[in-house]
């Protein structure tokens, strides 16, 4: 029988944005958005109409998950946040906000769609293009033999979640923590074309302080406490030296392999199908024992009797270690993950680890593999009080980790604390109106048009300003280097003086104290007036602000010439073939570099003996060199082979500059002067783009057609 | 719980940072749900404050399941201090018949760590359920499999000369009757933890299937004795039974009362006690109990709140950003009030109002010296009541309750922790529901 319904014509909306109801969900989307910005902002409790979980949160990828709406422009803007965040995973709610805002910004200035677009396209295109530019005043490029910009960029992505609840000291812990890692996935000394990053494994623990987080090189495995080693013989067998290492996916539990269709018959006095499987396993295990394999590892379950006689032969196992494990595992081992047990494990897929210990983590027993040679992996433990906050705390480590990455392809980073926004605003009033009428007429719009589109798009961006403000402060912006000023709701300005502003600007880089130029008072206005256009001032880095821009640690400078000199000495190993004449001069830098850096630090100088030990080698070698010249090519050949150590040496020197974060710190808190903020300049910039292509994509829709069978 | 919720008070800078944030009104205004479950959780453990014993009777409407649970730290009349190291079971008559037999003798064990039973599997192995076990002739006379497996693992236990079975799991009745004609005993439903201090102290080695037992398995160095008869008339038999060995970290502390609900009350009891000791020598200091701490806290603030005032007066106002941070402190004082007019209130010795007015008296006392006031200690603890009298320890020493530090002070950073979380919350987001139905409610905003 058919059932035939009546098909419904589909719903066509003409002008949607026009509609009551359309702006009405934009405005509550933009609130809600707008009220969770920020380190001030505040928290969304998020659940289910049914009584499922609670989750308390202000980040982005979390809230935008939960905010799905029945309006498909909001749902398109949605799906472009989310897209935005699955690619730079900062600036989600940045995104939101300027988008809508711009697009409410645009229907109230009253201007046809069409002006808007080409408008908002000229002026991204004038952001984009001054934000790529050199001497563009609100970009700081990072310098990565400092730790201080990362960890300030690393502080103002955790700072900017306040579900964290974290006090000053933990932020600051967290963020040199995140940095640590994110130093120790970056492998040193590798001069091929791709360089693989290496990854940071997350354990997280409920319950401890957030100053008990810390981090391992290598992998933290849970163990239940039943499997630990507990006799003699095995704590012993865990003393050092490389052990090899098994790995299977495949369960190893003995249960029979699907039989498909269909039942299997048994006959009696035939032997028992669970005994056979069970024989194989026993006969993995000998091979195993055999091959002196010293950790066994199983994604999922091992029978208990294969556990049994592989203990017995002093074998350490470990089962159920999930599918997450497995990557690093396989990573950082080199072993190859096991997928059959019927067949003799092939030599080469066992792994090595170097150490395998028992380390207490909390309230949990875990092992301790460390790896063989030096592949960039580590475990970052998180700890927090309670559930809700220690998940805010991983999703942001997460982000900035994401973040960082980002720096290593873009070096730089832009000024946050909405300082970026209104320079940019600034930027473009100043370039928009200077040149108005022949901008206008080049576009074919009239001037009265392009004077009111500026005015929507710089409005629009220094809502995003205005979005990190929330308990009814005032923001300021002054009329020199137009950053961000705020003042809180309760504090009586008295502009005409400039006695009583805040001491920085929201940034932290620009200070009341310094005059903008000789005899030139620093003014303010407030943010949502109009101002006359001026050109912003980049901040000009004078000496007498040099503890705040320019890192303050010598010890890291010097690292950070060493690891630049480390890249042309790989070099120059390169013409040590060719030529052995300036051979000779090439290794006398080396020593000479070498010396100031025994001098300035006290850790390195384990390192830098060696170091130095090496290129007393080098320059010995090379004298038999240069006296005969005959077996020139043979002898070169040890040279080179030297000078790859010499290179190799100098890695856990750089490698050094990963804990010189810690000793960084300190120095930092030294400084008088506020914390700068940063935000990442590429998920910034590409959210700037985003953010106006939607908007102009929504702005664009006439009608929506909606099939509503 | 009421620590969670009522006290809402450090002299920390941060309280007053997320406390300036809101205005006062909006801090009334805000009720959404957590906030308002934390309010109806506060409401119930005002009773479980201090140390009257108030006893609370939940029950489960749709199981009909019911328990009983109170907070106090008067576990001491119910234990019994014979007990004994090593690890106590309750056995039925026949097996306590064999320990008889077995004293003064050192015996040995096994330990499975598992059911021991033909039929069970390790954990994460999937039976197949499509193999028929099909045979071609009737055999009568040749025994089943489950017959075989109790012989195979009886010979076993036989040829290792083991005297004890410790299984986690469950043990198959019949093999365990089997058992007890060959003069072994087996213990059921003996903890994990139980198990692997056994495997320490003995050198046996637990294994999942009693099938692996081999030699090298088995521990030796187990006394056995029987350490007191329960069983009475008309009652089930049941001996408790002593399982200790060398150098094991094992303690058994019997519980006992003659209301049966009381048990799990009584057990629940005796470990926050045994943590609490925990605490206090971990910390290797105390807190003053009854009171005192949050007496000597609420005096701190009041200095601070009125030196704070004075300071300001004196520089003539302008400090922006600490405008309610006066009020926050005020609030914090209040929470702590609260909590010890509770205290007072719940030892039945006055009413809240009195209890408010001798917190009150006993501040202005507090000006100048910081003494322990006896008095006021005795006020709190239960004075009426009948116990007491006949505790020697309490009526001996007035006055002297203590707290842990480091568990107090974690409990006002939690509660500090989930304030923070809930006023900072501003929106409930409901995912998942149909926009239709909800159209009638005005307080709810579609998205």
């Amino acid at each position: 029988m058919f059932r035939l319904s009546k098909k419904i014509p589909s719903v066509c909306t003409d002008d949607p944005l026009s509609k009551n109801e359309v702006s009405r969900k934009m405005t509550l989307m933009r609130q809600i958005l707008i009220s969770s910005f920020g380190p001030n902002g505040r928290l969304k409790q998020v659940h289910n109409n049914v009584g499922g979980p609670v989750l308390t949160t202000s980040t982005s990828s979390s809230l935008l998950q939960a905010l799905r709406s029945t309006d498909p422009l909001l749902k398109l803007i949605n799906a472009s946040i989310l897209n935005h965040l699955s690619r730079f995973s900062d600036c989600g709610l940045y995104v939101g906000i300027l988008c809508l805002s711009l697009i409410s910004n645009v229907q109230r200035s009253g201007l046809r769609p069409s002006v808007a677009i080409s408008l908002n396209q000229y002026l991204l295109g004038l952001c984009t293009s001054y934000l790529k530019q050199e001497d563009c005043g609100c970009k700081v490029n990072i310098d990565f033999g400092s730790s201080q910009n990362l960890v300030t960029l690393a502080r103002s992505v955790i700072s900017s979640k306040p579900a964290c609840v974290l006090t000053e000291k933990e932020q600051r812990h967290i963020s040199t923590l995140v940095v640590h890692a994110f130093l120790l996935t970056v492998p040193f000394g590798d001069t091929s074309e791709t360089v693989r990053l290496g990854r940071i494994v997350r354990v997280c623990i409920e319950g401890q302080s957030v100053l008990d987080s810390a981090v391992f090189q290598g992998l933290l495995v849970d163990a239940p406490d039943m499997l630990l080693p507990s006799t003699g013989v095995e704590r012993t067998r865990l003393g050092s030296g490389p052990f090899r290492l098994a790995l299977f996916t495949v369960s190893l539990s003995g249960d029979l392999s699907v039989l498909g269709d269909g039942s299997l018959e048994v006959h009696r006095g035939s032997p028992d199908p669970e005994d056979i499987v069970l024989d194989q396993l026993l006969r993995l295990g000998e091979q195993v024992v055999r091959d002196q394999v010293d950790v066994f590892m199983c994604q999922r379950v091992i029978h208990p009797v294969l556990q049994h006689f592989l203990r017995r032969n002093g074998v350490l196992v470990v089962e159920r270690l999930g599918v997450a494990l497995i990557e690093p595992i396989v990573q950082m081992t080199g072993a190859q993950a096991v997928a059959v047990y019927q067949t003799p494990v092939p030599p080469e897929a066992y792994g090595q680890v170097k150490e395998v210990c028992v380390r207490k983590v909390g309230l949990k027993e875990m092992l301790h593999l460390m790896p063989c040679g030096e592949p960039a992996l580590c475990t970052m433990v998180i700890s927090h009080r309670n559930e809700t906050m220690l998940n805010e705390l991983k999703s942001a480590c997460q982000k900035v980790e994401y973040v960082l990455r980002l720096t290593l392809r873009d070096p730089a980073a832009l000024l946050g604390g909405g300082c970026t926004e209104t320079h940019l605003a600034a930027y473009c009033r100043s370039k928009g109106s200077n040149g108005a009428a022949q901008t206008a007429s080049s576009m074919a719009v009239s001037q009265s048009e392009f004077l009111l589109g500026l005015n929507a798009f710089c409005l629009s961006l220094e809502a995003v300003s205005l979005a990190l403000e929330h308990d009814g402060g005032a923001s300021f912006i002054d009329l020199t280097h137009a950053h961000c000023w705020s003042v809180p709701s309760d504090w009586v300005p008295q502009w005409g003086e400039g006695v009583d502003a805040p001491d920085t600007c929201r940034c932290g880089l620009v200070e009341r104290s310094t005059q903008p130029a000789q005899g030139v008072k620093r003014e303010w206005t407030l943010l949502n007036t109009r101002y006359p256009p001026f050109i912003p001032a980049s901040w000009v880095q004078d000496s007498s602000s040099v503890p705040l821009v320019k890192d303050t640690n010598p010890l890291v400078k010097d690292t950070s010439h060493l690891v630049k000199d480390t890249n042309p000495l790989v070099e120059d190993t390169s013409h040590l073939v060719k030529d052995t004449n300036p051979l000779v001069k090439d290794t006398y830098p080396l020593v000479k570099d070498t010396n100031p850096l025994v001098k300035d630090t006290n850790p390195l100088v384990k390192d830098t003996t060696h170091l130095v030990m090496d290129t007393t080698h080098l320059v010995k070698d090379t004298i038999p060199l240069v006296k005969d010249t005959t077996p020139l090519v043979k002898d070169t050949n040890p040279l080179v082979k030297d000078t790859t150590l010499l290179v190799k040496d100098t890695n856990p020197l750089v490698k050094d500059t990963s804990h010189l974060v810690k000793e960084t710190t300190p120095l930092v808190e030294d400084n008088t002067y506020k914390p700068r903020v940063l935000d990442s300049f590429t998920a910034k910039l590409n959210a700037l783009q985003v953010a106006v292509e939607t908007a102009n994509l929504i702005l664009d829709i006439r009608y929506i057609i909606q099939d509503v069978n | 719980m009421y620590e969670m919720t009522k006290r809402i008070s450090l002299t920390n800078g941060e309280v007053v940072k997320v406390f300036k944030e809101m205005e006062g009104s909006i801090i009334n205004q805000r009720c959404h749900t957590g906030l308002q479950e934390l309010t109806a959780m506060g409401a119930v453990a005002h009773s479980f404050l201090g140390p009257n014993i108030k006893h609370k009777f939940i029950q489960d409407e749709s199981t009909g399941e019911s328990f009983l649970v109170c907070t106090c730290f008067r576990v001491v009349d119910h234990i019994d201090l014979a007990s004994s190291i090593g690890c106590v079971v309750l056995l039925s008559a026949e097996q306590a018949s064999l320990v008889h037999h077995m004293k003064e003798r050192s015996c040995k064990v096994v330990l499975i760590n598992g059911d021991l039973s033909e039929k069970y599997c390790h954990l994460g192995f999937n039976k197949p359920t499509d193999v028929r076990y099909v045979a071609d002739k009737l055999d009568l006379k040749s025994l089943s499999k489950g017959e075989v497996w109790e012989e195979k693992v009886l010979t076993t236990l036989l040829n290792n000369n083991v005297n004890l079975v410790l299984v986690s799991g469950e043990a198959s009745e019949r093999f365990t009757q089997r058992c007890v004609g060959h003069c072994i005993v087996v213990v059921e439903r003996v903890k994990p933890a139980i198990l692997k201090d056994f495997a320490d102290t003995t050198g046996a080695v637990p294994v999942t299937y009693a099938t692996q037992l081999s030699k090298r398995c088995v521990g030796i160095g187990v006394d056995i004795s029987v350490w007191r008869d329960f069983s009475g008339n008309g009652r089930r038999a049941s001996i408790a039974v002593n399982i200790a060995t060398d150098h094991s970290a094992l303690v058994t502390v019997v519980l006992s009362s003659n209301v049966q609900a009381k048990l799990q009350a009584l057990e629940d009891q005796f470990w926050s006690c045994a943590y609490r000791l925990h605490h206090a020598l971990k910390d290797k200091k105390l807190l003053r109990g009854a009171g005192m701490t949050e007496l000597l806290c609420i005096h701190h603030l009041q200095k601070h709140i009125e030196g704070r005032g004075q300071k300001t007066r004196g520089q003539g106002g302008a400090c922006f950003g600490n405008v309610h941070r006066d009020y926050v402190l005020h609030l914090m004082v209040e929470g702590w009030m609260d909590y010890i007019a509770t205290l007072m209130l719940n030892s039945g010795t006055c009413s809240k109002v009195s209890a408010w007015t001798t917190i009150n008296q006993h501040l202005r006392d507090l000006n100048g010296e910081l003494s322990v006031d006896a008095v006021f200690s005795r006020m709190v603890l239960r004075d009426d009541n009948e116990n007491c009298v006949n505790s020697p320890e309490i009526r001996l020493s007035p006055g002297r309750v203590y707290d842990n530090i480091n568990v107090k002070l974690e409990a006002w950073r939690k509660a500090l922790d989930l304030v923070f979380l809930v006023l900072q919350t501003d929106t409930e987001i409901i995912t998942g529901i149909d926009p239709k139905q909800v159209d009638s409610q005005s307080h709810v905003l579609v998205l």
